[in-house]
């Protein structure tokens, strides 16, 4: 506190008291006008009377009384709990002595037909179990022999063999397989387009420098194996993606989406061949190699292309004509 | 003084007039003085003290001893004059004067002579604080009153009150400290 301080509380202490007017203290004696007494005065806190003890610390007692009854009962609990655990183990001790009783007398008296009864009855009983054991060996030998059989049926139904289909059922087969794998290709060039034009809308109609760029437009890296593609592995995320994982060619890297038949991306196994615009020209590279033309480092689609196995893309034209 | 106003008012409360007549005694002049500096009015403090006092034969039956005789006083008067003063819409009365023309009784006049411009600048100054801060400086300087007793008189926490004495004090050697700067005509020539 500083000096300034200590003189204006020495000063404020100092300050002169006002005094009451003479008769004033006359007139408020007169006033007094004080309650009637009551037969149970409360006393005041000094006093320590229990009533108002008790109004004072009721506030404490109260969950205090409360804590104290749940310890009791927990307490009793506990005690219960405790007898009839001892009551529990003592029971089997009970049954025990119980049982042992009856043969007690049995045997301390010899009865000679009692005791071939219980010998006949044991006998009949290892007999049955005998017979028991019996018939469950012969089951288990049964499921052991179901068992074999079925796993017989399972291989003959995981690979077929040869002698079940004709060649020519076979040959089908194989056409079946390879044009559903040829159509997923041409799926996963679709998809890819898409992500490409995609990404272009945001980065001022430029194509992506790499296909890392633009997993985010991509939805799965699944997409970047082609079906037939039975040499790589395909990546499950896009952390572990490595150019490994993909069979396609991206042959237009940071490129303006001004040329729409301009190539994007190539499948080397089937041919298909996916266009700046988006759409995917089927086998073109396969089929009508000189219909690919490159110019400046990049590849187009130089014919106006109406192949009979150009995929039609439902909301995409074909590729524009450069020179109409 | 606690104990022995503990049992006039216990008295009291059994109905003694004596020792209600008794503890007028003890405690009218502070009760005056304190509505006195509140109400800036010797005739309403008067009105209030009587008031007070009314009041306080009232409560007698509530009155349960948790605090002091004089805490319990000066909160029922500290109601009064809130009371007062909204039912008839009085103004906070400031009164720089009064303290100019009522010296200590008890100082000399050499004291009053070296302390007299010392002392006005003080009570001006306390008459033009905030409300809050002024009622807390009569009841805990002028009143004598504990920080906890005026408390309980406010109706506020122990702590408020040490914060609004602090505060108080800072303002007040704030306002000194810019008069003296800004040359004032003495309290003394004010009084001649």
């Amino acid at each position: 506190m500083s000096t300034m301080e200590q003189e204006i509380e020495n000063v404020l202490r100092s300050a002169p008291k006002p005094t009451p007017p003479t008769g004033l203290k006359g007139q408020l004696i007169a006033q007094v006008r004080l309650p009637a007494p009551r037969a149970a005065v409360p006393p005041l806190a000094g006093s320590l009377a229990p009533a108002n003890w008790l109004r004072r610390w009721w506030p404490v007692l109260v969950p205090a009384a409360a804590s104290l009854a749940c310890a009791v009962g927990l307490t009793m609990q506990q005690v219960e709990i405790h007898s009839l655990q001892q009551a529990i183990q003592a029971l089997p001790r009970d049954a025990g002595g119980r049982a042992t009783v009856p043969s007690a007398p049995a045997a301390g008296t010899n009865d000679a037909p009692a005791g071939a009864d219980a010998a006949d009855r044991t006998q009949q009983e290892v007999g049955r179990l005998k017979e028991l054991a019996s018939q469950l060996a012969a089951e288990v030998a049964q499921l052991e022999q179901m068992r074999g059989e079925n796993a017989k049926l399972r291989t003959q139904v995981a690979a077929p063999p040869a002698g079940l289909l004709t060649p020519e059922e076979t040959e089908e087969l194989a056409k079946a397989k390879e044009r559903a794998e040829s159509i997923g290709c041409i799926n996963n060039l679709k998809q890819l387009g898409l992500s490409v034009r995609v990404w272009a809308l945001d980065n001022g109609d430029m194509s992506p420098p790499n296909i890392l760029e633009m997993t985010n437009e991509m939805s799965t890296p699944k997409i970047l194996l082609c079906p037939a593609d039975h040499g790589r592995q395909r990546a499950d995320t896009f952390a572990s993606y490595t150019p490994a994982n993909c069979s396609y060619e991206y042959l237009a890297p940071s490129t303006p989406e001004t040329e729409p038949n301009r190539v994007l991306f190539r499948c080397p196994i089937h041919g298909h061949v996916c266009l700046s615009d988006g759409s995917v020209q089927a086998e073109v590279a396969k089929k009508h190699p000189d219909w690919l033309v490159q110019r400046d480092g990049m590849l187009y689609l130089h014919e106006r292309v109406q192949p009979p196995e150009a995929v039609p893309v439902p909301g995409n034209p074909p590729p524009a004509d450069p020179n109409p | 003084m606690d104990p022995d106003a503990n049992q006039l008012v216990e008295r009291a409360r059994g109905g003694d007039r004596a020792a209600a007549a008794e503890l007028i005694g003890l405690f009218y002049e502070r009760v005056y003085a304190f509505l006195r500096r509140l109400a800036a009015n010797d005739a309403d403090a008067a009105d209030l003290t009587q008031r007070t006092f009314g009041r306080v034969w009232q409560a007698l039956p509530g009155f349960a001893g948790r605090s002091s005789v004089a805490s319990w006083l000066h909160s029922i008067a500290y109601h009064v004059y809130v009371d007062w003063r909204r039912a008839d819409r009085h103004t906070e009365p400031r009164s720089h004067e009064w303290w100019a023309a009522r010296p200590a009784p008890e100082a000399t006049p050499d004291e009053i002579v070296a302390h007299a411009d010392l002392a006005s600048a003080v009570y001006g100054s306390v008459d033009e604080l905030e409300p809050d801060l002024r009622h807390t400086v009569q009841l805990h300087y002028y009143q004598d009153l504990t920080l906890q007793e005026t408390a309980d008189a406010m109706g506020v926490a122990t702590s408020t009150v040490k914060y609004r004495v602090r505060q108080a004090l800072a303002e007040l050697q704030r306002k000194l400290t810019s008069q003296r700067t800004s040359p004032m005509p003495p309290a003394t020539s004010r009084m001649l």
